[in-house]
């Protein structure tokens, strides 16, 4: 976009705000391009972020969408959180209908309150809640919101549209003293900041315009709905006392450092128990073993947001007196447990989740975290220390193969976590089926998992006792039982690996009909990934869910039964991973060996199709069945 | 003072007087409960409550009444890992009516008996909503085999009804009772509902003629829900009080509430409630609207019609379930959205001015629970629908989902019964019954030899199924709802000249027609094809997985599903091999699965599968019966036909 246009955009927008009394936001107005596969369209979202001290901002925001039908309704809802450190100034807001016309402004008494948090969390959040969805589509909404903050705060990033959402006008604007020093990155879009300076302050404006709707497709290249984002990075923030250089991320490692720095000193007696704990052990291996074993069994996890931005961590006493902490001081209790023992970790932050987390640039270092785990360097281990029951440097899932700053002496370090392969995540059935002339299967399975297919078992093996775990392992079969004989579950203690022995019958296993008897080859653990039919998909395939399944099924048919046909060996290789079913036909009994390995997808979206067949091919291949006949 | 019982259940009173000691005081633990390792009548619980004690009285300081309530609970922690903190969350009635938390006292026992004072920098009081508050203890050094005692106490000026007391909890209770102390100025009507009698039932009249009741219950188990149900609520054993008369010193006794009668009146003269639809000056706005769409001449249904799709295209439901309204009528109508209440008296408040007969109904929603007919206590409802009377019929009405038809209500309001609010002195609740549902396949196909089946089919749907597809459909797009709800097992389904019928007309059965191209439905193989010809059925897999059963089934609404094609069989194929015919019935035609398949000629098969659920309610008893039955169902849905090359 060049600087000509940018200046009318700026020019119209202004304009828009002044227009009172007028018709405004009619539908008319929306260009029928950015209709197509919208469900809401952003008329303007114009955030100003006003810099007033390096530990104090203002946000004026001004959030104008048309919801086009009831798929768009909760964007009518506003919510602005709240704490000891961040104040709502004014949250107001007004609906207009298709035509324009202003339908209602918001009152005071329209914005509810809540506060409180999970179950085990304690917070001072609260969130303002103004409602004004409208029961005449399309419609269209007006926020207007300021809010303060003092204290710490982090810009977060500008999403310029959530997936089905077109845009007419947006625009950031950051408005700081001139010397005020910031990075940035535009994702997903090039666009330039124009910057006005007016009396000692500078105002930076990306505008955004006319941008079409994306589509909300699954296994996308990036992270949960962060399409075009604008990331800013300011280069020093302060909090309390505190002020930090955060122009890259061995500052902002060494600022986070510097804030928890001597947290980590336990009392003498804990220094003792360390002591009595490692005694006589020479290997580090075992020390932390040991330590970390100490830390699951006598603590508990806690989530606390109270405190400067909940970045500074609980002293170790406080951990060692209460036995309970959040995610980062039950990181630095584990820290100081490690130290008592002579060996150094860091404190490491995180962004969780099991779907992965956003990315992080250099060129504008923002620290988007949410978790805090811990890196022993000299053993190259990762330690969860939320969990009671993970094995010693298992993350799975929740923190696994995505970027984490180690906070060292030395400042920070972007590193990633490990990326799980498809080795490591095994799920093994050795499986015996005993059929009756009924269909009734009597089935023994030894099942053996490891990784991010093992997580469950360990979680019910810790959790539970033995009617409710046969209650929740009934319910997870994929077929029907009437009878548990053997249920038993073992994990393993250091390693993330389980076992799961079982012995069941299932009454309608296989179905009998006239003198057939239909008998489904792999119902114990079939394939499961479909992707839907896209025929116009837009965006790369990006799928990082990988296993290798290795089976071992052995049926034996009642006696007088025959088969009839049965599905033949098949082999399947792509790309995307492999298969491979090969069947072993005796007079009484089948074995079926099948091995599936589901690697990595990273594909440009004209190899989507590509992909779904190959999970449809394998999903029909364990739809196999052998069809037998009796004799008689 | 007086305390009168209603007494729902049949409930044989315990006479036996309880001599023995019932819990063990504050700090003193039994070696035995030291000791304990697991609780012996559950052990696979995490934790049980040792005793759960409670006491209510009504007090006075000179200038005002007030209502105290105590509590003790005492909780011993078999499995940290799989405890649920939550159990030591204390619930606070805030805002208007709201609760005042006082003498708050926690202690720990740690298991070498040691006893901790919880201080209260491990106590965090956080504000839920407008509506309750919650304080939360964080127990140092917990571990397995901890006990955690706490008290303390509520008080509050909200005499009306006293605090409502639940002998089951989530966790196994060894010992629970509330004892409640009414001082002479009150009468309070109480409700107790327990399965079994009450292991202590106490009441005392004292010389000040205050009386006391005393209500204990022992061994209690674990109460989790299940799938199918209303509420776990229904099934809790409970205490609630109602204040039904005062006796003023040097006045006349003043009667409170003590009948539908007077409950009725009472909350017609509400300005929240009755005076939303008498008085026209609340629901003017509305009255203009809509006033220009009535003719005359027209049948109190065709008003009503138009009434409620008025009122739905007026007011957006904004998820909430209310008895009275927010502000008034005009109010919401101006903000588009409102509540139940909001919405629904907005149809009374329409059809009375039109001069009919309408009035509204109270319900208590399924998660709500079960409302108590002989108990006249308002706050057991937490909706309300509207009834218009015509002739000698009634008509429930509710506009709060777009896609309702024209007397039919949310599915959660179909909980048995409502009151219907009218100052009589019969009090004349209704049955509210859930209007069966259903789905039918009609399907005109063809197979060939590669196992792709081509044709076309016909799908109806009424009552619930048809709202639920009638709000997908107008979502996603026809196109979109066929491929994510039809023959979801065959990804590589098509669909071409897809029709909906009747996506508007509320009041008939939705239709959706299309034309379908299905590869790979069935197995082929060598000289055989062994064919699933249903390809979509309303069961996929038995809802009851479980091998045991706590509480019993309630389905939400009775259904049918009935699946119908032709088939006609690629040339060259013969039926080597046709599943039998199949007639199965429940015990009293509870449910009935229909299969069969026929010739219809040499070279095509008429197959119906056709499955009945004709009431809401299984006992327990029933629920082996019911999941056998659901597999039957399944195992019919896959029912496959042996084809051979000729």
């Amino acid at each position: 976009m060049n600087h000509k246009q940018m200046l009318t955009i700026v020019a119209c927008l202004c304009s828009t705000y002044l227009l009172v009394g007028q018709s405004q936001y009619p539908i008319s107005e929306i260009p029928s391009s950015l209709l197509d596969k919208a469900k809401s369209v952003v008329r303007v979202k114009d955030y100003t972020y006003k810099i007033i001290e390096d530990d104090e901002i203002e946000l004026t925001k001004i959030y104008a969408v048309t919801i086009l039908n009831n798929a768009a309704d909760r964007l009518g809802k506003y919510m602005v959180g709240e704490s000891s450190f961040e104040k709502t100034k004014y949250l107001e807001g007004r609906i207009f209908d298709a035509d324009g016309k202003l339908q209602r402004e918001s009152k005071k008494s329209d914005i509810k309150e809540y506060g409180g948090s999970g179950d085990v969390e304690f917070s001072d959040g609260k969130v303002k809640v103004l409602d004004l969805r409208y029961n005449q589509y399309p419609y269209t909404v007006e926020f207007k919101v300021k809010q303060q903050i003092k204290g710490f705060f982090m810009i977060p990033p500008f999403d310029v549209a959530e997936l089905g959402q077109s845009v007419q006008h947006a625009a950031f604007r950051l408005n700081a003293p001139n010397e005020y020093a910031f990075q940035w990155k535009g994702i997903h879009t090039e666009e330039t900041p124009l910057k006005i300076t007016v009396e000692g302050r500078t105002e930076w404006l990306w505008a955004f315009d006319s941008l079409g709707a994306n589509p909300d497709e699954v296994y996308p290249p990036f992270f949960r709905g962060d399409y075009v984002q604008l990331v800013i990075a300011p280069k020093k923030i302060k909090i309390d006392d505190y002020t930090g250089l955060f122009d890259n991320w061995n500052h902002i490692g060494q600022f986070f450092y510097d804030l928890n720095k001597g947290r980590d000193q336990l009392s003498p007696e804990m220094q003792a128990k360390v002591a009595e704990l490692t005694n006589g052990m020479t290997n580090d291996r075992d020390k932390i073993k040991v330590l970390y074993r100490y830390l699951q069994t006598n603590h508990r996890y806690i989530s606390i947001q109270i405190g400067i931005g909940g970045w500074q961590t609980f002293d170790a006493k406080f951990v060692e007196q209460k036995r309970y902490g959040d995610c980062k001081a039950l990181s630095n209790y584990m820290k100081a447990l490690l130290l008592a023992a002579g060996i150094p970790s860091y404190l490491t932050l995180v962004y969780a989740g099991d779907d992965g987390a956003p990315t992080l640039y250099e060129e504008a270092p923002a620290p988007f975290f949410n978790h805090v785990i811990l890196y022993i360097p000299n053993e190259a281990l990762w330690l969860e220390c939320t969990s009671n029951e993970n094995p010693m440097g298992y993350l799975g899932d929740f923190t696994a193969d995505r970027q984490v700053l180690l906070l060292t002496p030395d400042g920070g370090k972007l590193v990633r976590t490990p990326i799980s392969k498809s080795h490591e995540n095994i799920e093994n059935n050795h499986c015996s089926i005993l059929l009756n002339t009924e269909g009734q299967a009597e089935i023994k399975n030894k099942l053996y998992t490891t990784g991010e297919r093992h997580d469950r078992y360990r979680h019910w093996a810790a959790q539970m006792k033995q009617p409710e775990l046969e209650k929740e392992f009934t319910h997870h079969l994929g077929f029907n039982i009437q009878k548990i004989n053997v249920l038993q579950i073992n994990a393993d203690e250091n390693r993330p690996e389980t076992t799961v022995q079982y012995e069941v019958s299932s009454p309608n296993y296989a179905s009998k009909s006239g003198k057939r008897i239909f008998v489904p080859l792999l119902k114990i653990h079939p394939f499961q990934r479909v992707l839907p039919a896209n025929a116009t998909r837009k965006f790369d395939v990006h799928i990082r869910t990988v296993y290798t399944f290795s089976d071992t099924i052995t049926i034996q048919f009642p006696a007088g039964f025959t088969i009839e046909n049965v599905a033949l060996n098949k082999k399947i290789s792509s790309d995307f991973g492999s298969y491979e079913y090969s069947i072993d036909q005796m007079a009484d009994h089948i074995t079926v060996i099948r091995r599936l390995e589901i690697l990595p997808v990273s594909v440009p979206a004209s190899r989507y199709q590509e992909v779904r067949q190959f999970y449809l091919d394998i999903s029909r291949m364990d739809n196999a069945q052998a069809v037998l006949v009796g004799n008689q | 003072m007086r305390l009168s019982l209603i007494i729902p259940f049949a409930l044989v009173l315990n006479i036996t007087l309880f001599a023995q000691k019932r819990f063990d005081e504050w700090g003193e633990v039994s070696p035995e409960d030291k000791a304990m390792t697991v609780y012996p009548a559950d052990t696979s619980a995490a934790a049980v409550i040792l005793h759960d004690i409670g006491s209510t009285q009504i007090d006075d300081d000179g200038q005002r009444w007030f209502v105290n309530h105590r509590h003790v609970r005492r909780i011993k922690i078999f499995k940290l890992a799989s405890f649920d903190q939550s159990q030591l969350n204390i619930y606070i009635r805030a805002g208007r009516d709201g609760e005042i938390l006082d003498k708050i006292k926690v202690q720990h026992i740690l298991p070498d008996g040691t006893i901790q004072r919880v201080k209260s920098d491990n106590l965090r009081l956080e504000k839920v909503s407008k509506y309750y508050k919650q304080m939360k203890i964080f127990v140092p050094q917990l571990q397995d085999g901890s006990i955690i005692e706490y008290q303390y106490e509520l008080e509050s000026e909200y005499l009306f009804a006293l605090y409502d007391w639940y002998f089951h909890q989530q966790l196994p209770v060894r010992w629970s009772e509330i004892t409640t102390h009414i001082r002479k100025e009150f009468e309070y009507q109480f409700l107790a509902r327990s399965e079994r009698p009450f292991d202590d039932q106490t009441k005392k009249t004292l010389v000040d003629n205050s009386a006391t009741l005393r209500l204990g219950l022992a061994n209690l188990p674990a109460m989790k829900d299940e799938p199918y149900m209303t509420t776990l609520d229904d099934y809790r054993a409970h205490v609630g009080f109602q204040l039904s008369r005062t006796y003023p010193v040097g006045a006349e006794p003043r009667n409170i509430m003590v009948s539908w009668e007077k409950t009725a009146r009472d909350i017609l003269d509400r300005d929240d409630f009755g005076k939303q639809f008498e008085k026209k000056s609340n629901f003017s706005s509305l009255w203009e609207a809509f006033e220009p769409q009535l003719v005359p001449g027209e049948s109190p249904m065709m008003v009503a019609e138009k009434v409620v799709s008025f009122v739905k295209s007026s007011i957006g439901w904004n998820g909430y379930h209310n008895v009275l309204t927010d502000k008034d009528l005009n109010d919401a109508y101006a903000k588009k959205t409102g509540s139940s209440a909001d919405i629904n008296l907005a149809v009374v408040a329409l059809l009375q001015k039109a001069g009919l007969d309408a009035i509204p109904v109270l319900v208590s929603t399924r998660d709500n629970g079960t409302p108590y007919e002989n108990y006249p206590f308002i706050r057991q409802f937490n909706s309300v629908l509207a009834m218009l009377n015509h002739g000698d019929q009634h008509t429930l009405l509710d506009a709060t989902h777009p896609f309702m038809p024209l007397g039919q209500l949310r599915s959660e309001y179909y909980n048995n019964r409502g009151w219907p609010v009218v100052a009589k002195k019969e009090s004349p609740w209704i049955d509210i019954v859930a209007p069966e549902t259903n789905i039918v396949w009609q399907g005109s196909l063809k197979l060939d030899d590669q196992g792709q089946i081509t044709g076309k089919f016909d799908i109806t749907s009424t009552s619930r199924t048809a709202t639920n597809w009638r709000n997908k459909i107008s979502l996603d797009g026809a196109d979109d709802f066929l491929k994510k709800n039809f023959a979801e097992g065959y990804p590589d389904a098509a669909f071409d000249s897809i029709a909906v019928e009747n996506q508007n007309d509320l009041n008939k059965p939705l239709k959706v027609k299309f034309g379908c191209k299905i590869p790979n439905t069935s197995n082929v193989v060598n000289d055989f094809i062994y064919l699933k010809p249903i390809l979509d059925f309303a069961v996929k897999e038995n809802p009851f997985k479980s091998l045991t059963r706590e509480f019993p089934v309630n389905f939400n609404y009775p259904f049918k599903a009935q699946y119908v094609i032709d088939l006609t069989l690629p040339d060259g194929y013969n039926v080597e091999e046709m599943p039998a015919s199949a007639r199965i019935v429940m015990p009293d035609q509870a449910g009935s699965i229909v299969f069969s398949c026929n010739k219809m000629s040499e070279s095509s098969l008429v197959i119906i599968l056709k499955m009945t659920i004709s009431k809401c309610d299984f006992p327990l008893a029933e629920y082996e019966v019911l999941r056998k039955f659901f597999d039957m169902v399944n195992e019919k849905a896959n029912t496959q036909i042996v084809l051979k090359k000729s």
